[in-house]
């Protein structure tokens, strides 16, 4: 244990490079979306899948329908990272709030929570995807909608078992002797104690939704075609692999990056905070 | 019986001259063909569908009365002639003798009132291909080998009908002692090809029926795998497993892939499909003919047809493609003019910024990038268009015919009988379920005025001006035509592509 | 213990019966059966369209429809699907498919995963530990559509190794397993790590140290020995992952199994297919959590009591 806790709050490798990798794809993607929007969306047939590193105007080539391949894979960034980020705080706002309330008051909330946790691990995420986007359409509201859907179980269960734990705790214990309202022990002494393996596994999520959002759109049900995503590049991108592979294997590499970047993130904060792992699973 | 193609001229001639002469390449090798298809039609009961990947399979395992070809030339199939009696309200059928079915059971003129009292009757009923046919009152039994079509009103069209689809001749003795849900998946026909077995989901293998009327089949074996991915199915052509795959599965962005292999070969050939962008006429700056002029003209077809379609589509003035009855050559498409239209969409009073809504099937990767480029091309004459991809049922079901569109909305069609009848009365005739929003008389007039005429000459003057009446009134954005692909391996001789994808494949053989 | 078995039992049922009636509604919202079957009719008219319909049964009240497809699951009677094949038979075929999948996957990453997890908590902070670290974040990092993809295209159609796709031999089953099979590892490498990294510093494996038994016998004896209910754990809450996983990989691999199944059965509203897909799978999710609660229960009465 001395041996973990020693490298905890230090900065590793691993913190440097996903740092840069995530702030770097974050701020490209911010900047290219705020003022380059126009050159990653502009069609032009006549310059159809140009290849990488013939033309300087185009360094990375040209997609089907001669879009330039840099902007657009940077431009598409703002999708995933939107999906990702948002998803995931959507979960953890819903998952925090059932979690906290199903673990401290327990009775029917916490029945209904667990109940409702049962029947979402036992659906296929993609199955349930495939239904309801054949249902309700595909948006990149309704694939935050869905991914919010699917996982903030994971966090309610979370936040509930360390709450369980917590609340047999003395500090809570002596708070509730002395009177002190359930709102204020929730917000004021159990939520901080939660806010460490929270952001671990948020942070693990971030990446997984990425990943998810690119098969959603492989099977063909994810944010709509107009709208440029990494998944969306790469599902396009797949008939065209033998002729004209740049067109899908940028995006690729830039979920690799992104989501390689946010895993070592992960694994830092999660060594950091809690060198068995525990608290995530 | 079949117009001899190329090759199989070549092959007769050489054989006549002395097969030796042919090396290692006999004419009658036989061996396994595999296909991919894209689709499991699950029941094989010609009744039970209208998908494209059951003629695929079941044109082997089945005849009609009349056979249509690769030329698209109506032929005697199980009839050997016909003639009209009673002024095309009955058709008379001679029919071929000594046929028999896989099982043994004889073909005659029981088989064929028992097939069409079938589909007419309460099991037709429970499918869709009943509907192509109510044009048929009853079917008399003359003598064993003749059999009378009486008929509500003469209709132009079915002696095509009668080659395809829900007029292939069932086995009544099978039937009634197998029962309809074995039958769905032990098809039985009198075709060149006899069922072997079904795979739900996976394959669907035939063997050679020897006892063919029209000759025993070149081929041993047939086996058709069910594969519904587009990337899938090029690599098992690669990689030899396959030795055709059937259209609607490669991609137009597929073909350089299969050309670039020196192993395969693309063919590809005019089919009946068709795509448009239609016009929600009721609602949104589209209401107004001007505007609906002006967006047609400011979008490049052509451009988009040589760059995106990689050439694999002709441009279209109606919405049907050269082949079908009713084609006009002399009516041209509208030309790509963005100052024209941009002075239309002023003359109309649209502001610039104006917005459209394309609606399209999310799983048509061709016409997502088709739909892209279109909304470029009106966004360069001052009109934002955004594309609204849906997942095909709800399309159909949901958001066309209680017209629910946005401004444009994909429509593909590609009717098997190449008659433009066929098209047009569905997209242009008032309430139908593909014509949510126009209401016509006089459009209606001249649909209704060609449905009885076996005139060919007169109905197809009808079905030109029905054309141009469409076009004059801009119902639509007509996209172009496109072709059938196959990727074929060069070891499979004597593949002649059908336009329709009911490729029967007697004469095929492989190395 | 039988009364915890037996509530947990009765949720199981419950949570079934809750899935199958969302998915049945919610599939019944758009769509109708009979369009897809009618696909490329002519001039198919509402007439016609409400004819299949009616041959189909869908005329009939929801709540009949449902419970007659209730009551088929319990009598193991799963109807007829609409294009006319018994669904019960389309399930004897795509069910084994699916478990043979997932099981070559997990057997896969348990053999891979286990050696190296165990090496990277020995060697931890050195470059052993590094080097399957990055790795397995670099696994983890792709979709695995496009690792699938990727591996067509090298060992089938580049080097001609393997076939692409389809469902035979032993040979078609080995890239769909990698592929699925690599992913899962890289999840699983770091929970062998984990867990190995808790047993190696209790007093149980310094006793089994002192005692001088070689480093091997101590490392997959006994330390893997003891570790081994939080790994069978954890591979058991795989399970569900694991099948969404392979519902992708079934079709780019295009194995037929019960992914192929509810993906046609959406597109086409194939409802009753669709429903029995949904209710297997859920329920083989249901039993493995089961197994995995009752694991738990024997071994922390913390939990019976809850």
């Amino acid at each position: 244990m001395a041996d973990a806790h020693s490298s905890s709050r230090t900065f590793t490798p691993e913190f440097y490079v996903g740092a840069v990798l995530v702030v770097g794809i974050t701020l490209a993607v911010i900047t290219t979306s705020l003022f380059f929007a126009g050159s990653a969306t502009k069609i032009n047939l006549g310059l159809r899948l140009l290849p990488p590193f013939t033309n300087w105007a185009h360094p990375l080539g040209t997609d089907p329908l001669g879009r330039d391949v840099l902007m657009r894979v940077i431009y598409a960034g703002r999708i995933s990272l939107i999906v990702g980020f948002a998803s995931v705080a959507g979960a953890v706002v819903i998952g925090v709030v059932f979690g906290l309330i199903s673990g401290y008051f327990r009775g029917i909330t916490d029945m209904f929570v667990m109940r409702f946790a049962d029947v979402q691990l036992a659906l296929p995420f993609i199955l349930l995807a495939i239904t309801f986007v054949a249902i309700i359409g595909g948006s990149l509201r309704n694939t935050i909608i869905l991914l919010i859907v699917s996982q903030w179980v994971q966090f309610a269960r979370l936040v509930r078992g360390a709450v369980l734990s917590l609340r047999e705790r003395e500090f809570i214990q002596s708070a509730r002797a002395i009177g002190v309202s359930s709102p204020v022990i929730l917000f004021r002494h159990l939520l901080p104690n939660l806010v460490g393996p929270v952001i671990v596994l948020s942070t693990l999520n971030v990446a997984n939704n990425i990943l998810l959002e690119s098969s959603l759109t492989f099977v063909g049900v994810g944010v709509d075609l107009t709208i440029p995503s990494w998944g969306g590049m790469l599902a396009e991108g797949r008939t065209y692999l033998q002729s004209a592979w740049w067109v899908s294997v940028f995006p690729g590499i830039a979920i690799l990056l992104t989501v390689l970047g946010l895993n070592l993130l992960g694994d830092w904060l999660r060594d950091s905070l809690d060198p068995t792992g525990r608290a995530t699973q | 019986m079949f117009k001899p193609t190329g090759l199989r001229v070549a092959l007769l001639a050489a054989s006549v001259a002395g097969a030796g002469a042919l090396g290692t390449v006999p004419a009658f090798a036989g061996g396994t063909l595999k296909l991919g298809l894209s689709q499991d039609a699950g029941s094989w009961d010609p009744i039970d569908t209208f998908l494209v990947a059951w003629a695929a399979v079941s044109t082997n395992i089945y005849d009609g009365l009349t056979y249509r070809g690769p030329d698209m030339q109506l032929v005697p199939g199980l009839a050997l002639s016909w003639e009209e009696l009673d002024d095309g309200k009955r058709l008379r059928f001679k029919l071929r003798q000594g046929v028999k079915f896989h099982n043994g059971e004889p073909f005659n003129a029981e088989a064929v009132k028992f097939t069409f009292e079938r589909l007419l009757g309460e099991e037709g009923a429970k499918g869709p291909q009943r509907s192509n046919y109510i044009v048929i009152e009853k079917v008399e039994v003359v003598d064993d080998y003749t059999v009378d079509f009486q008929l509500k009103a003469p209709d132009p069209v079915l002696l095509t009908k009668l080659a395809g689809y829900g007029a292939m001749i069932v086995p009544p003795q099978y039937i009634k002692e197998k029962g309809e849900d074995y039958f769905n998946t032990h098809p039985v026909g009198t075709g060149p090809f006899k069922f072997v077995t079904y795979e739900p989901k996976v394959a669907i293998n035939l063997e050679a029926f020897a006892e063919h009327w029209g000759g025993a089949p070149k081929l041993d074996k047939v086996e058709y795998h069910f594969i519904s991915e587009p990337s899938t199915a090029v690599a098992e052509l690669q990689t030899g497993s396959v030795d055709i795959v059937i259209p609607p599965i490669i991609p137009v962005a597929m073909i350089p892939t299969i050309a670039a292999d020196a192993k395969l070969d693309v063919v590809s050939i005019p089919g009946p499909t068709v795509d448009a962008l239609r016009f929600n006429t009721q609602s949104g700056i589209t209401k107004d003919v001007r505007v609906r002029k002006a967006l047609i003209m400011a979008v490049d077809r052509d451009t988009i047809i040589k760059s995106i379609l990689a050439g694999q589509a002709e441009p279209i003035a109606s919405f049907q493609g050269r082949l079908s009855f009713g084609y006009d050559p002399d009516l041209k498409p509208v030309p790509f003019d963005p100052e024209g239209a941009q002075k239309l969409l002023k003359e109309a009073g649209v502001a610039s910024g104006a917005k459209v809504q394309i609606d399209v099937r999310a799983n048509d990767a061709t016409m997502g990038e088709v739909a892209q480029a279109v909304a470029a091309y009106l966004s360069a004459v001052g009109v934002e268009a955004t594309v609204k991809p849906y997942e095909l049922n709800v399309l159909l079901n949901d958001i066309i015919p209680p017209g629910k569109t946005g401004e444009m909305f994909q429509q593909k069609w590609g009717g098997w009988t190449f008659d433009f009848d066929n098209t047009a009365y569905s997209m242009y005739h008032s309430g139908e379920k593909w014509n949510p929003y126009e209401k016509d008389p006089e459009m209606d007039k001249l649909l209704e005025s060609q449905r009885n005429i076996t005139d060919r000459a007169k109905r197809e003057a009808i079905l030109k001006e029905v054309g141009k009446y469409a076009a004059d009134h801009a119902l639509e954005m007509e996209l172009y035509n496109s072709n059938a692909i196959f990727g074929v391996n060069k070891r499979v001789k004597g593949f002649d592509a059908p336009p329709d994808n009911r490729l029967r494949l007697t004469n095929v053989t492989v190395e | 213990m039988v009364q915890f078995i037996a509530k947990r039992c009765a949720q199981a049922v419950f949570v079934v019966f809750a899935v199958t009636l969302i998915v049945a509604l919610a599939i019944r919202m758009t769509g109708d059966p009979a369009i897809m079957l009618a696909q490329g009719a002519g001039s198919v008219t509402e007439e016609d369209l409400a004819r299949i319909r009616e041959a189909l049964g869908l005329n009939r009240p929801f709540l009949t429809q449902y419970f007659e497809f209730l009551k088929g699951l319990v009598t193991g009677d799963l109807g007829t699907s609409f294009d006319g094949y018994p669904v019960s038979q389309l399930v004897n075929r795509a069910l084994p498919a699916t478990l043979l999948l997932a099981a070559v996957s997990l057997i896969f990453s348990v053999v891979v995963s286990i050696p190296l997890g165990i090496k990277a908590a020995t060697a931890k902070g050195r470059w052993p530990d590094q080097v399957i670290r990055i790795f397995s974040l670099i696994g983890l990092s792709f979709p695995n559509f496009w690792l699938g993809t990727m591996f067509v295209l090298a060992f089938a159609i580049t080097l001609n190794w393997l076939p692409a796709s389809g469902m035979g031999g032993p040979s078609t089953i080995l890239m769909p397993a990698a592929t699925m099979g690599l992913i899962l590892t890289a999840t699983n490498v770091r929970l062998v790590r984990g867990a190995m990294l808790e047993t190696l510093q209790s007093q149980y494996i310094m006793v089994a140290r002192a005692k001088g038994l070689s480093e091997n016998v101590v490392l997959y004896k006994h330390a893997l020995k003891n570790c081994a209910i939080t790994l069978v754990t954890y591979f058991g809450l795989q399970f569900g992952g694991l099948l969404g996983g392979i519902v992708i990989i079934e079709r780019v691999f295009n194995w037929q199994g019960m992914g192929t199944l509810a993906f046609d059965a959406v597109a086409a509203r194939n409802y009753p297919v669709l429903q029995a897909v949904i209710a297997i799978l859920s329920l083989m999710i249901v039993l493995v959590n089961l197994l995995v609660d009752i694991a738990y229960g024997f071994l922390d009465p913390r939990i019976r009591a809850e």
